[in-house]
């Protein structure tokens, strides 16, 4: 028993049994008050989960509830075996119980009070069994690092689902929506969340969007972020916020056997959001959609009476401990004769991409090279550009090519606006970065931010945290990307020294490299700099109220490596 | 650079190709294996250049490439140097990598740099081994035995460009006194210089602070007089403060092999350099710079013969530092009606 009460609230609290082949219990409880003397069991006011074994070889796995003196046994279950961990967790007003990894209870919290002792203990009837059992590993932290799971190993999914929709039963291990049928769960979830399951239609209604969904968050039809696989292959992610929808769909974003069963991830993070089919980021987006939708459930759809969908494994993660933590990579070696052709544009950008995923959370979610590589990927809409849909939507962006002061250039001319005098480049002028997403801005060119002209890139500081590039000519090299990457994620060097040793081994003397970047206030005393960054411990973005851009930071170096 | 009694043989740990096992078998035969280092110093000895032409003929046709500056006939040139006397021959060299092991690394990184209680980072490249302090304050990356590149972290105190020469000196002798290989080459103190600067300016522009970081001492590598240049011979420190910041050493094992022709008169070289011709991707790194205006003011400033001697990070055998021209010099042109100019250090064949 803990020996102070404390809160229970956003809590996960959990026991390991190693060993249970002698006692009878093994329990985990909450209470709203302490004893001593007595059994646990006769407080008035808990929750507990607890493993028994009164035959040899017959576990259960119980979960109960007292309030006001009044038990219920709310969940009965049989367990293959006595070892494992018991957990119990709450949040957001829902109480939830684990066996292991996986979702077998969830109700509204019912104590009156989240102030609780903890308790571990085991319970035998001597009578009936004796000896010794052991518990292990117990832990009391923040919720926020646990997930939740369903692999459907349990037909009665009726105490951990709702109905919303249709039929639905669980057959083979999966749970299967038929009739246009649709479940959310009963518990509620944080709204930075990645949902994660295998999804397979197994038969098609006629339209392309008659297929399985995945809601990542479900209020009602009118309020709901999903994702849906169309039967040619096609990725769709979309969002609806009070009957208004936004999606976004193109043939780019294909898979492969899309009906057959595919592991499917969205990621949301307020208004980011990312989906991602066998590990591969298919469709980043940014919407005011994605944040406006709180804190509510999940679903799984079989849309349409024609269509069957078998759902297995659905998890949700908080995002914050899977935070999708993006790169992008622009690469251009042919200029078409309109600037010389380079050699290694491809090998840096990739080999940056290889390192950084490496690092746990990171992924790739733009590869775009030659004529793939556009400029309006990096300009923003008020000139014609998407960046809100590319190089802002990502935390590093990577571009490797041409540049010179002010610009960066392309191989083909994609200017959002088609103004004569910025085609084929992204000028200073064109971008503003931050405002989704993207907090480095790599710019691996020539020229790009001479130390006179550094205050052109302010316009790209909004929500920036620094620019890596150079202020001189540099070269066509291989081995920058890749040395830059090692020394963010293996050094966990900061950009401007990571940018600084990599430029310095991998450029000649002469060569001018440089970081451009912000300083930023957090509140009335504090300030950070962006120039400070740290792979994985990025500084918050800095465009709401209470945090402020102050100023910038200008580093500039010779390279060395003659 | 000293010279030394040749009596060990290479450790060859990584066997990458077909050539690579044959140049292996070639050394093994000939010469005795020994790998024990002599007291505190460490030998390599290098093959023979007779062997590596024999295995490895040196390239004598080069590929014409445009120019990243473009042709430059509209430009005006003004020569700010005399263009060096044309020499004829000049000496062929073999330049030579020898694998490194952990245990020689970790020697390097206690002898040298006094690094204790490092551990191995994981690879970057194949045959590179990476150390580092425990807190990865201080890091040594040794691509091979000729290739070190050192960085800390943990470092500052007062400077004077004196006691930072001298420093590098320091080290540069421990270096020497350490390794005693066999190579042609001899290196001289070139400068100090600064190398890295730091700006913190308020939103309108006002610069708040501006203050040099970083100072550098730089060497440079010679064989017969003609510098070795490129990213194989780089040799300088950082300094902040009092203390080494970062190091760049190569230490390149150089062989005279035999006499080449130099083919191109420097005359030659700098009208094939204004015609728009250069040096490919391949051989030197090239400007990634955006097309400039067709008009402006050339203006050079040296013009002299030198051995490029390429990168090697991934290439663990041989290779032969390349004859060329290095032009040095600006452009100045007119753009939206400012004034520019665009530094440049370029090069063009000597050879073929």
């Amino acid at each position: 028993m803990t020996k102070y009460d404390d809160t229970i609230d956003e809590r996960l609290i959990e026991v390991d049994i190693p060993e249970f082949d002698s006692l009878d219990e093994m329990i985990i409880m909450i209470a709203t008050s302490q004893t001593t003397g007595t059994d646990p069991y006769s407080l008035s006011n808990w929750y507990r989960c607890l493993k028994t074994k009164y035959a040899v070889g017959d576990y259960d796995w119980y979960v109960q509830r007292k309030v006001s003196g009044t038990a219920t046994t709310l969940e009965q279950w049989d367990t293959s075996g006595g070892t494992g961990k018991l957990r119990i967790a709450v949040d957001d007003g829902w109480i939830r119980f684990y066996e292991g990894d996986s979702l077998r209870y969830a109700e509204p919290y019912a104590l009156g009070t989240t102030s609780v002792y903890v308790y571990i203990y085991t319970s035998t009837l001597r009578s009936r069994n004796s000896g010794t059992d052991y518990m292990d590993d117990f832990a009391y932290t923040s919720y926020d690092s646990y997930y939740s799971k369903d692999d459907f190993t349990d037909t009665n999914y009726s105490n951990r689902w709702e109905w919303v929709s249709g039929s639905a039963t669980v057959e083979s291990g999966k749970f299967k929506m038929y009739n246009n049928g649709e479940q959310k769960t009963q518990a509620a979830y944080n709204d930075f969340r990645c949902v994660a399951g295998k999804v397979t239609t197994t038969q098609q209604g006629a339209e392309h969007w008659q297929v399985a969904w995945l809601v990542a968050k479900y209020i009602d039809w009118d309020n709901q972020i999903y994702g849906l696989l169309w039967p040619n292959g096609t990725v769709e992610l979309a969002v609806r916020y009070g009957g208004n929808q936004h999606g976004w769909a193109t043939a780019a974003y294909s898979v492969s056997n899309p009906l057959f069963e595919h592991n499917w991830e969205i990621v949301l993070t307020g208004n980011h959001a990312v989906m991602l089919i066998d590990g591969v980021p298919k469709i980043s987006a940014t919407d005011n959609y994605f944040g406006s939708i709180h804190s509510e459930r999940l679903a799984v759809y079989g849309n349409s009476d024609d269509c069957i969908a078998k759902f297995d494994d659905i998890e949700v993660i908080d995002s914050n401990y899977f935070d999708p933590k993006t790169i992008g990579i622009w690469w251009v070696n042919d200029y078409h004769g309109r600037l010389g052709t380079l050699l290694y544009a491809d090998d840096n950008t990739q080999d940056f991409a290889d390192q950084i995923t490496q690092s746990s959370g990171w992924i790739c979610l733009y590869t775009n090279g030659d004529d793939n590589a556009w400029e309006s990927h990096w300009e923003k809409a008020s000139v014609g550009g998407v960046d809100y849909a590319y190089a802002d939507t990502v935390t590093i962006a990577y571009f490797y090519g041409h540049g010179w002061t002010d610009q960066f250039s392309f191989g083909t001319n994609h200017d959002g606006d088609s103004a004569t005098n910025t085609t084929y480049a992204v000028k200073a002028n064109e971008s503003s970065w931050g405002e989704n997403n993207l907090k480095w801005a790599i710019i691996d060119a020539c020229h790009v931010i001479p130390p006179g002209s550094r205050s052109d890139w302010n316009t790209a500081f909004n929500g920036l945290h620094g620019i890596c590039s150079f202020s001189s000519s540099t070269f066509d090299n291989d081995g920058l990307g890749q040395a830059f990457g090692y020394n963010l994620r293996v050094y966990n060097y900061n950009f401007t020294r990571a940018w600084y040793w990599a430029t310095r081994n991998y450029e000649p003397q002469q060569v001018m490299a440089c970081t451009y970047s912000a300083k930023i206030r957090i509140d009335a005393n504090n300030y950070i700099y962006g120039r400070d960054d740290h792979l994985n411990n990025i500084l918050p973005q800095y465009n709401g109220n209470d945090v402020i851009r102050t100023g910038y930071q200008y580093d500039q170096w010779e390279c060395g490596s003659n | 650079m000293k010279t030394k009694i040749q009596v060990s043989i290479i450790l060859i740990v990584i066997v990458s190709s077909l050539g690579f096992l044959a140049l292996h078998v070639i050394l093994t035969n000939d010469q005795v294996e020994d790998n024990q280092h002599v007291s505190n110093s460490l030998y390599i000895n290098s093959p023979s250049p007779k062997q590596l032409i024999e295995l490895y003929p040196p390239q004598t046709i080069w590929p014409r490439t445009q120019s990243a500056y473009g042709n430059l006939t509209q430009y005006s040139v003004v020569l700010n140097c005399t263009i060096p006397i044309y020499i004829s021959t000049a000496p062929l060299l073999v330049q030579y990598n020898t694998s490194a092991t952990e245990i020689q690394a970790k020697e390097i990184a206690d002898k040298i740099f006094g690094m204790k209680n490092v551990t191995v980072l994981e690879l970057m490249y194949r045959g590179e081994i990476t150390l580092a302090t425990e807190n990865k304050r201080e890091a040594l990356e040794v691509h091979n035995l000729n290739i070190l590149s050192y960085i800390n972290t943990d470092c500052g105190g007062e400077k004077t460009n004196s006691s930072i020469r001298e420093i590098a000196d320091a080290l540069t002798k421990l270096l020497d006194d350490y390794w005693l290989f066999d190579t042609d080459v001899v290196r001289n103190f070139t400068d100090i210089r600064p190398s890295a600067w730091s700006t913190e300016t308020s939103l309108n522009g006002t610069i708040i602070s501006s203050k040099t970081t970083l100072y550098r001492v730089s060497y440079s590598y010679y064989v017969n007089k003609i510098p070795i240049v490129g990213a194989g011979a780089a040799f300088n420190y950082d300094f902040h403060g009092s203390t080494i910041n970062s190091a760049i050493l190569r230490l390149p094992i150089v062989k005279v092999a035999g006499i080449q022709n130099v083919t191109i008169t420097p005359d030659q070289a700098l009208q094939n350099f204004i015609s728009g011709w250069g040096v490919s991707g391949g051989i030197v790194p090239v400007p990634m710079i955006d097309s400039l205006p067709k008009t402006g003011t050339c203006v050079i400033n040296s013009i002299k013969l030198v051995y490029y001697s390429d990168w090697g990070f991934k290439s663990q055998y041989r290779r032969y530092p390349v004859l060329l021209y290095e032009i040095s010099g600006k452009l100045e042109y007119l753009e939206n009606g400012k004034e520019l100019s665009e530094p440049f250090t370029t090069y063009e064949y000597a050879t073929g």
